[in-house]
């Protein structure tokens, strides 16, 4: 990474992050290994859905 | 802002009230409940700012996202539910920009509003681009390598060998979700021909394929209520 672009993440007080959900969908689209019940569970328990 | 208030609302037109995950699963299957996920979840992380008009960058955001969808799978390639994703959030560089550096981000504006173009812009007033700041952004995010490479090449995919054809898909999208910005005949004579055939699409087909993907419903508005 560039120095310039670590200075300026160093400026950003709170660097958004993303929920676990999230994290794991994304790479289920790369990876069709991740099973079905575990998302459905996981989806289940977060707020998003709500 | 929740994902199944969107799913009861009227867009979707269900003729019964989902209550519970497995019924949105059974009824808009697995691609569209990820899809409205991903985007709940990534637009409630990221804040709103001053200086910006937050829902028109969305806006444009799940329309560079259904098109570059929709290019994907029209030019066969691998992963389009992956450019979905890469092109919801290939933009949010520029509101780290204007969260870290935001003179710097006004400064960038005025010399496009001049006419200059955003990366020579970005270049010239940061050292960087606005995708490179994502790129970094999804590393952070631990998203994979190719979606990473992807929106890292998406400003000037051809600048890049050996050419990164989900870049151009992003790229296109991108011009395309602009065309509101535009004229048609400055949109046309402005194009990213060269992109666009690389996808595997031809010149002449330009006007007639814009004209569906500019129909294309992305269904997600809702999220911003």
């Amino acid at each position: 990474m560039k120095s310039e672009i670590h200075q300026l993440f160093n400026h950003i007080d709170n660097v958004p992050q993303v929920p676990e959900v999230v994290r794991t969908l994304v790479s289920q689209a790369s990876n069709p290994n991740v099973s079905l019940m575990k998302l459905l569970k996981m989806l289940k328990k977060n707020k998003l859905f709500q | 802002m929740k994902v199944l208030r969107l799913v009861n609302s009227a867009h979707f037109g269900l003729s019964r009230k989902i209550g519970s995950i497995n019924q949105a699963l059974v009824l808009l299957g697995m691609s569209e409940l990820k899809k409205l996920v991903i985007t709940s979840g990534i637009i409630s992380v990221m804040p709103e700012l001053p200086n910006m008009n937050i829902e028109d960058f969305w806006l444009g955001s799940f329309r560079t996202a259904t098109y570059a969808k929709w290019l994907a799978e029209e030019s066969k390639l691998e992963n389009s539910e992956m450019l979905f994703t890469a092109g919801l959030i290939s933009n949010l560089g520029n509101i780290l920009i204007h969260l870290g550096n935001p003179v710097a981000a006004q400064e960038i504006n005025k010399y496009i509003e001049a006419g200059d173009s955003r990366p020579d812009s970005e270049r010239q007033q940061l050292g960087y681009t606005n995708q490179e700041v994502c790129a970094e952004l999804c590393h952070r995010w631990q998203f994979s390598n190719d979606l990473i490479d992807a929106i890292d090449k998406s400003g000037e995919p051809l600048a890049f060998k050996p050419i990164s054809l989900p870049a151009c898909a992003i790229f296109v999208a991108k011009y395309i979700s602009d065309f509101n910005n535009k004229d048609e005949e400055q949109f046309l004579a402005d194009f990213p021909v060269k992109e666009w055939q690389q996808l595997g699409f031809n010149e002449q087909d330009i006007a007639e394929k814009v004209a569906i993907i500019l129909d294309l419903d992305t269904g997600l508005e809702g999220l911003l209520d």
